[in-house]
């Protein structure tokens, strides 16, 4: 693993012309000790690490040269006296042999300190949305090696300790906008929803559901039985559908639930939302098998007094459930749900992020995105949000979008200001709310270089008590996820009612020009944090 | 002027069966509703397939308790909540004798819509915001008996999305129209802006109004040329209204200069691809 020296030493780094420093490398150890002893870096050495207690502290910056990322952080550290080293992407990634980082250990983390790793995104020259999930898989790998680097010192191989600003497990974890929203969902904290029901209908060739508790109050135990589709064939299965365990409620139960299931499951090869329907007060649908592999997980049925009963999933693992704008309108239309977000799994930036509207008594459609269909090329990402209209059109679009691998969520109304609809976008810090700035949009993307417009928050004025509800939401969020110090994370307010959600997070969703423009505290506060 | 707004959410539409048929009477059992003198009517709940009929069925059936509204707005929904071509409006023919003592009306959408025959003595202000203006609606206007109008803002629209005129159209409603105390004159929101800033600049209300709105169109130099030639001509325009628009950073400045009030705010760019070139109105959906 080889990783240059840019601009490492405090006293030297220079925002303009800090790529050519490559000769400080043999120094830089000396000079950085001196330089941290007279600032007194270690102020606050870990109790719980004694064994490190009065080693240098020294930042390593994983990130690009030259970007407003690296420039605005090393501006902070300069001013606080913390060394940086800088590694850069681009030059270096091709050659960095994650394989063997003992060996190669030494070249960069050379003298006994106590390094604290950030990692910022790579950049990534792809336009082509074909593209995100090799590129993403691949950061992924990165992130997945560069986590082994802080069990190299416990290895006794060297004598300085490697820690991460956040954890590149973290940063994968947040990676995954559906494994993500899964852990925030776990935690109970109000999320954009991913399309309700998507298991019933996506639930093809299901072997076996299993019901394995119900809180009708009129039924005194719990129901644990099975529902059994054998067979699929066309009309009604009705016979096909078998209680394999005895209900221990009894058997009147049994045959209304037996009554309610088949009428619910209108069609063998598919088990439509209905079906939920039909399964009167469970609370918990279990799917323990899949034959086609697309489904497996649970269904959580809270609420069904009338007869749209929706669930919630929290099925874990339903990837590439919708692949198709046939599906996702039977989808939607199951769903009673006219109007979603389709953001593919992995990617940032409002890549391939699309905003859809169906009127299905007219078949009027509405899809808005920057994704663009180019011709000799696929699929690309632009800066422009279009709308596209023609049914013929905005289907073979989201034919392609689905393609990416995407989560389908609820398209919320967001709460507006002066006309324009926005959403929040905060950044915590371990525990502290540092930055809070609305997106203001005419459009429903509101990402910023959309031409969208920023506005600090105090101008929304927003109750101390919405304001403290995002707060506490935001230090939930990060307590889910591990190693996570740093995080950007993108909230809306539900039009009305001004009740939070947490759209997506984000581990490296740290910049934000309307802070280092002028105060940079995210940035200070992460050297903070990194000097403790 | 004591202001409320009614709305419904996704979820309350969903979960607790709230629809247009029920917002009268939410309406009407809000303590703070005697009190109202403007009442703003929000997404009645899946607005796109269910039209507004009932709440102005409700408001007419119990005018007595509306009679204090002087300011009424049907459909303030941003694209958030729905298309504004998707707005299921409906027939507003039974409201004008229910509200004698209404002042203003706005309606946002224009599907379904039907405004019937006009005849109120006391409007003063009638706004309608669409994607597409339909024949019926501008014949209504066209025929309205509103002796007291002082302000008209019409969103013409495009065809694809009810306007299924053209330039003649609002020739002819304008022509015919009797509005004798007509002083804001606003037909806006069009893909044919420049024709008809030819066509407003010819009509009878040039010579009355203080106020001319021909915003959130395509207007480009060819309207902004006919403005600066004609406007001199009618001291009584104390302002000019062309904000979105497609006009040159030399006709925004000519026009600048003319000695009224002018907002020249919110310039785009034609879009162009494969050689076309695209000009779009804001509200063209």
């Amino acid at each position: 693993m080889y990783i240059k020296y840019t601009g490492s030493e405090v006293e030297q780094y220079n925002h303009k012309d800090h790529i050519n420093h490559k000769d400080h490398v043999n120094q830089m150890g000396s000079r950085d000790q001196q330089q941290s002893d007279r600032q007194g870096c270690l102020k606050q050495p870990r109790k719980e690490d004694e064994k490190w207690h009065g080693l240098p502290r020294c930042a390593v910056l994983l990130g690009n040269k030259g970007t407003k990322r690296t420039d605005y952080f090393c501006k902070e550290a300069e001013a606080a006296g913390l060394p940086v080293m800088i590694a850069d992407w681009r030059d270096d990634i091709e050659r960095m042999d994650f394989s063997n980082v003992p060996g190669t250990l030494p070249d960069i983390f050379g003298k006994e300190r106590s390094y604290i790793v950030k990692i910022d995104p790579p950049l990534w020259d792809s336009f082509r949305l074909g593209e995100i999930n090799i590129l993403a898989d691949s950061y992924k790998k990165q992130l997945e090696q560069l986590s082994r680097l802080e069990h190299i010192p416990e290895s006794g191989m060297l004598h300085n300790k490697i820690e991460f600003f956040n954890h590149p497990r973290a940063i994968v974890q947040l990676l995954d906008k559906r494994e993500c929203k899964a852990k925030l969902v776990q935690a109970g904290l109000p999320v954009t929803e991913e399309l309700c029901t998507d298991a019933c209908i996506g639930v093809q060739n299901a072997g076996k559901i299993h019901i394995d508790k119900s809180t009708d109050e009129s039924i005194e135990e719990q129901i644990t039985g099975e529902l059994r589709a054998d067979k699929h064939t066309d009309g009604q299965i009705c016979a096909d559908i078998q209680i394999t365990e005895e209900i221990r409620a009894g058997v009147k139960i049994s045959e209304e639930f037996r009554a309610d299931a088949c009428a619910g499951i209108q069609n063998a090869e598919k088990i439509h939302i209905d079906a939920c329907a039909g399964i009167q007060n469970a609370e918990k649908i279990h799917i323990d098998k899949s034959t086609d592999k697309q489904i497996i997980g649970e269904l959580h049925a809270d609420k069904y007094t009338d007869g749209h009963m929706r669930c919630r999933s929290t099925a874990e693992q339903y990837s590439r459930g919708i692949t198709s704008a046939e599906c996702l309108l039977e989808q939607m239309r199951r769903c009673r749900v006219y109007q979603v977000f389709i953001k593919p799994v992995n990617g940032s930036g409002a890549a391939g992020v699309s905003a859809f509207r169906w009127q299905p008594s007219t078949g009027r459609m509405r899809l808005y995105t920057c994704a663009f269909m180019q011709s000799g090329i696929g699929l690309v990402n632009t800066k422009r949000l279009r709308c596209f209209k023609e049914p013929k059109e905005v289907t073979a679009l989201l034919d392609l979008v689905l393609q990416l691998d995407c989560v389908v969520e609820r398209w919320y109304a967001k709460a507006e200001y002066q006309g324009y609809s926005y959403d929040l976008r905060a950044v915590m810090q371990e525990g502290s709310l540092d930055f809070l700035l609305a997106r203001l949009s005419k459009g429903p993307i509101t990402n910023l270089h959309l031409n969208n417009c920023p506005l600090e928050t105090d101008r929304l004025g927003l109750s101390a008590s919405v304001s403290e509800h995002i707060e506490q939401l935001c230090r939930k969020a990060m307590e889910c996820f591990p190693g996570l110090r740093s995080a950007g994370i993108d909230i809306l307010l539900e039009k009305g009612s001004g009740n939070p959600r947490i759209i997506e997070m984000n581990a490296q969703g740290d910049l934000i020009y309307q802070d280092i423009f002028h105060e940079n505290k995210i940035y200070r506060h992460q050297v903070e944090i990194m000097q403790r | 002027m004591e202001t409320k707004k009614y709305a419904y959410s996704y979820d309350e539409y969903e979960t607790q069966n709230k629809r247009a048929d029920v917002m009268v009477q939410d309406i009407l059992a809000d303590t703070e509703f005697p009190g109202l003198t403007e009442l703003i009517i929000g997404d009645w709940g899946n607005a796109w397939e269910d039209d507004c009929q009932p709440i102005l069925d409700g408001i007419v059936a119990n005018a007595d308790r509306f009679s204090k509204i002087q300011k009424l707005f049907i459909g303030d929904m941003d694209y958030e909540e729905c298309e504004v071509s998707w707005i299921m409006q409906g027939n507003f023919s039974e409201l004008w004798a229910a509200m004698p003592q209404l002042r203003e009306l706005t309606i946002k959408g224009s599907m379904e819509l039907e405004l019937g025959e006009i005849c109120h003595e006391g409007l003063e202000s009638l706004t309608i915001i669409c994607g597409g203006l339909p024949g019926n609606v501008i014949k209504s206007i066209q025929h309205a008996k509103l002796p007291n109008l002082q302000k008209l803002l019409l969103y013409i629209g495009v065809e694809d999305y009810g306007f299924d005129g053209n330039a003649d159209t609002v020739r002819e409603l304008l022509e015919q129209a009797d509005f004798p105390k007509l002083a804001y004159l606003g037909i806006a929101d069009s893909d044919i802006q420049d024709e008809l800033t030819g066509v407003v600049l010819e009509c009878k209300f040039m010579e009355q109004i203080h106020t001319l709105d021909l915003s959130c169109g395509t207007l480009t130099d060819q309207g902004g040329a006919l403005l600066l030639e004609k406007l001199p001509g009618y001291p009584n325009v104390k302002k000019l209204d062309v904000h979105h628009h497609y006009l040159t950073e030399e006709m925004m400045d000519k026009l600048s200069k003319l000695p009224i009030e002018v907002d020249v705010s919110d310039k785009y760019k034609p879009d162009v691809y494969h050689g076309t070139v695209y000009l779009n109105a804001m509200l063209t959906e």
